[in-house]
């Protein structure tokens, strides 16, 4: 019975697999659209919006449901971007998000990736665990 | 460029498909207690601890908050994030399995931190 299950579990498994190549080898190339060239200086400077909640060590949001807001300091640019760039189009629903990163241009997106990926610290709290 | 990138894709698929252990370089020991899932699934696009993404478009999710990373789960699941690859992978969770991927990914070192 247990080992049945574990078949069940292992085809599922390759369906999702079978899936996953055919995604990466016809899908998946539009979205990584290579980032254009942030400036991180330019980010710092165009970030007052973020900092509301992003700034603040252990921030919760409310909608949809009650959750810490995510560390963006240290984070891929790439994905920063491409995460900015899904709130722009509606890839990603989240309202809060989607109202700010609809106002965001392209450039704009660039420089903020480029801000928050990069490693200097900019020490918000050194109170341990909430950083 | 593209179709290196493809075929890497392509490569890394197979790897994780027919391909031996991910984490045999770790000793059974140190695998002790974590999620089956995040050794043979996540591990290889976000590493075992999360913070060794194979792509630049895939996130660090070493020790991001446990709730924020189980959140973006759900969202993957449920398509108010739409993406095609964890999308497929978020479709296969339950909601333990994204409780204990999200705790054990938490718990992990982090290079991510709050910035101004
Ligand atoms: C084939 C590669 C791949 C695998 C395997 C994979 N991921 Fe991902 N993951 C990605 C990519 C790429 C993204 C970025 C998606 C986006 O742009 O929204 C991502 C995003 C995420 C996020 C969102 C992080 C954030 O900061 O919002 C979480 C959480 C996550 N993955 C967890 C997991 C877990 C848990 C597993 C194992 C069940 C897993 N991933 C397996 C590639 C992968």
């Amino acid at each position: 019975m247990i080992q049945e299950k574990g078949k069940i579990l292992d085809m599922k498994l390759q369906k999702v697999l079978s899936v996953l190549v055919i995604l990466l080898l016809f899908g998946v190339e539009s979205m990584h659209a290579v980032a254009q060239d942030g400036n991180a200086e330019a980010g710092a400077q165009k970030n007052a919006m973020c900092q509301g909640c992003h700034g603040i060590p252990g921030f919760r949001t409310a909608y949809p449901t009650v959750y810490t807001v995510p560390k963006l300091g240290g984070q891929n640019a790439l994905y920063l971007a491409n995460a900015l760039r899904a709130y722009k189009s509606g890839g990603r629903t989240h309202p809060g998000m989607r109202a700010i990163a609809s106002a965001l241009s392209d450039q704009d997106i660039a420089d903020l990736a480029a801000y928050y990926s990069e490693n200097k610290k900019i020490i918000v709290s050194t109170e341990k665990g909430t950083e | 460029m593209n179709h290196i990138k493809q075929s890497f894709g392509f490569v890394v698929i197979l790897v994780l498909a027919f391909g031996p252990p991910l984490v045999n370089a770790q000793s059974e020991e140190e695998l002790v207690g974590i999620p089956a899932k995040a050794q043979e699934v996540c591990a290889a696009c976000h590493g075992l601890d999360g913070n060794k993404s194979m792509t630049p478009d895939t996130p660090k999710i070493g020790g991001q908050a446990s709730d924020y990373l189980a959140e973006a789960l759900e969202q993957y699941k449920n398509g108010m994030r739409n993406h095609p690859i964890m999308g497929a992978m978020a479709a296969g969770l339950t909601s333990q399995d994204i409780q204990e991927l999200s705790n054990y990914f938490a718990s992990q070192t982090s290079q991510l931190f709050s910035k101004y």
